[in-house]
């Protein structure tokens, strides 16, 4: 089912947040066995993917992409410093504009309109009411940066990784909505330095393989991936910044609450080169769901709850589920008997 | 499968060695650090050398935002009169160290001719990840942070380009935790 953006709800505060039934049917359930463990998970992703599907276009947008757009604007109000990218970037986040605007007049005509002649472009965005021509390549026609014009009109977070030395560098980015990482804090780093506080991963070689991969991969063939973690409450900004909001929310888990309070998090992560500068753009597109929405599908309650029940120690403590953990097991129990 | 308590991002410490194919040898170091590279700077003739020595205070917040300090300005004139082949030799404290990598790199020096000692001290910089301020020589965690206040756990990550560690408020989910500080090593 498509999905069309319905009105404005909350990611913070009251928490008004809600998925459809259809938001539900075509959520991206992340476990593919009964066991969960890191594995380099990267797939192609091909478009179109199935009709109606988080994975049928480059970008997705669905019925919260009003809601999400407007918690962007209060991140970046209250820390203009969630978006930046460094001055060698600009090429790059141009290549970003270029490959976001087609991708998405193409793929939501309804929505999304661009007209080019030659690098004079007009671009109309009809859900947020905005329509802009301006000089491509020209940043000073924007009305705000680059990174920040398009990264307001796209959900999910962007980072653009400058690619050099046989490495990828963390040189611009908008991260409004990580699962608790800094993009001031990471900015300018290797790949192996972002991912550095991941437990295990890097004695099993997965850095080394995954860096390699991507290095590799050429302009029109993006990869995918899923992520996840857990989320109490529907909050997209869980980032360090912020942590001292968020963090309390961990003690507020009761077994009576549990079902609506703890959301499975996912991140469908995809990775695309970029013509002009090279560049590889990593989207990581987030995902929630209660633990009471995503029970009302049998086989992925009974799955969650095996995958909870057998998480490795290093995992919990990692994902910061230490404190709620058990009775997210024992919540999910109901659904899988036999276990 | 072995758990691996490193925290990849920080920085390790290989022996300095001569680069001798290098033109001119550029050594810059507090007096603290001089010793580790002695040895080094014996063995280069002294026209093919440059010592520039920093007591701890001018090494102190060695460059701040706008690269004004002493230290930036005398750097700065040694790097740009250096030649292409210039080999550089770091050693003092840590973040000075970083401070000074990357100022030679935004003079166009490449990592391969920087080289750096085991730091000397165990102090750290710290960059606070909720309000972004720089707290400096950090002995031990948790910290207060010098711009918000807050309790931060001093975590290994490290950033090259803040030359400093991440610090996280250690008590956001609990504030009545107050764990006793551990010295860092």
């Amino acid at each position: 089912m498509r999905m069309s953006p319905k009105p404005i709800q909350s990611f913070r505060g009251d928490f008004t947040y809600s998925n459809s039934p259809g938001a539900i049917a075509r959520f991206p359930f992340p476990f593919p066995e009964d066991e969960y463990m890191y594995s380099v998970n990267i797939e192609p992703h091909v478009t179109p993917g199935p009709e109606g599907s988080v994975f049928e276009f480059l970008f997705d947008i669905d019925e919260h992409y009003l809601s999400e757009m407007h918690e962007r604007d209060l991140v970046l109000k209250e820390n203009p410093k969630r978006c930046l990218a460094m001055p060698h970037m600009d090429q790059a986040c141009w290549d970003l504009i270029e490959r976001a605007m087609t991708s998405l007049s193409t793929d939501y005509p309804q929505h999304f309109t661009l007209q080019r002649e030659g690098d004079s472009w007009t671009w109309e965005n009809k859900l947020l009411n905005l329509k802009d021509s301006f000089t491509f390549g020209d940043s000073s026609t924007l009305p705000l940066p680059p990174m920040e014009y398009i990264g307001r009109q796209l959900q999910g977070d962007i980072a653009l990784l400058d690619q050099r030395d046989g490495d990828l560098f963390l040189d611009a980015g908008i991260v409004t909505c990580p699962a608790d990482w800094s993009l001031a804090f990471d900015a300018g780093m290797s790949f192996k330095e972002w991912h550095g506080p991941v437990p295990m991963a890097h004695g099993m070689g997965i850095f080394d393989r995954a860096l390699k991969y991507l290095c590799a991969i050429p302009q029109g063939r993006p990869v995918r991936r899923l992520n996840w973690t857990l989320t109490i409450n529907a909050r997209m900004d869980t980032s360090p910044e912020t942590y001292s909001e968020w963090g309390a929310d961990r003690l507020s888990v009761t077994p009576e609450n549990v079902a609506d309070k703890v959301h499975l998090r996912v991140e469908l992560q995809v990775l695309d080169r970029m013509s002009r500068s090279n560049a590889l753009m990593f989207s990581i597109r987030t995902y929630l769901i209660s633990l009471r929405d995503l029970s009302t599908n049998p086989e992925w309650a009974k799955r969650m709850h095996r995958v909870m029940k057998d998480l490795k120690p290093e995992l919990i403590e990692y994902k910061g589920l230490t404190r709620y953990h058990p009775m997210v097991v024992e919540w999910l129990s109901q659904f899988d008997p036999a276990n | 499968m072995t758990i691996e308590p490193l925290i990849k991002s920080r920085p390790s410490y290989g022996p300095v060695t001569v680069q001798i194919n290098a033109k001119l040898h550029l050594f810059i170091c507090t007096a603290e650090g001089q010793s580790a590279l002695q040895t080094l700077i014996d063995a280069i003739p002294q026209t093919q050398r440059q010592l520039l020595v920093f007591s701890a205070t001018d090494a102190r917040g060695a460059v701040d935002e706008k690269g004004h300090s002493l230290l930036a300005e005398q750097v700065g004139a040694a790097l740009c009169d250096a030649p292409l082949a210039t080999a550089i030799y770091l050693s003092g404290p840590e973040a000075f160290m970083w401070d000074l990598r990357n100022l030679a790199r935004s003079v166009g020096f490449a990592d391969e001719q920087i080289q750096m000692c085991e730091p000397v001290g165990n102090a750290r910089r710290l960059f606070c990840t909720h309000c972004y301020a720089i707290t400096e020589e950090v002995s031990h965690s948790p910290q207060t942070c010098s711009g918000c206040g807050r309790l931060l756990l001093v975590r290994d990550h490290y950033s090259k380009l803040h030359a400093a560690y991440v610090g996280v408020q250690i008590n956001a989910e609990d504030p009545a935790e107050i764990p006793e500080p551990e010295a860092l090593s």
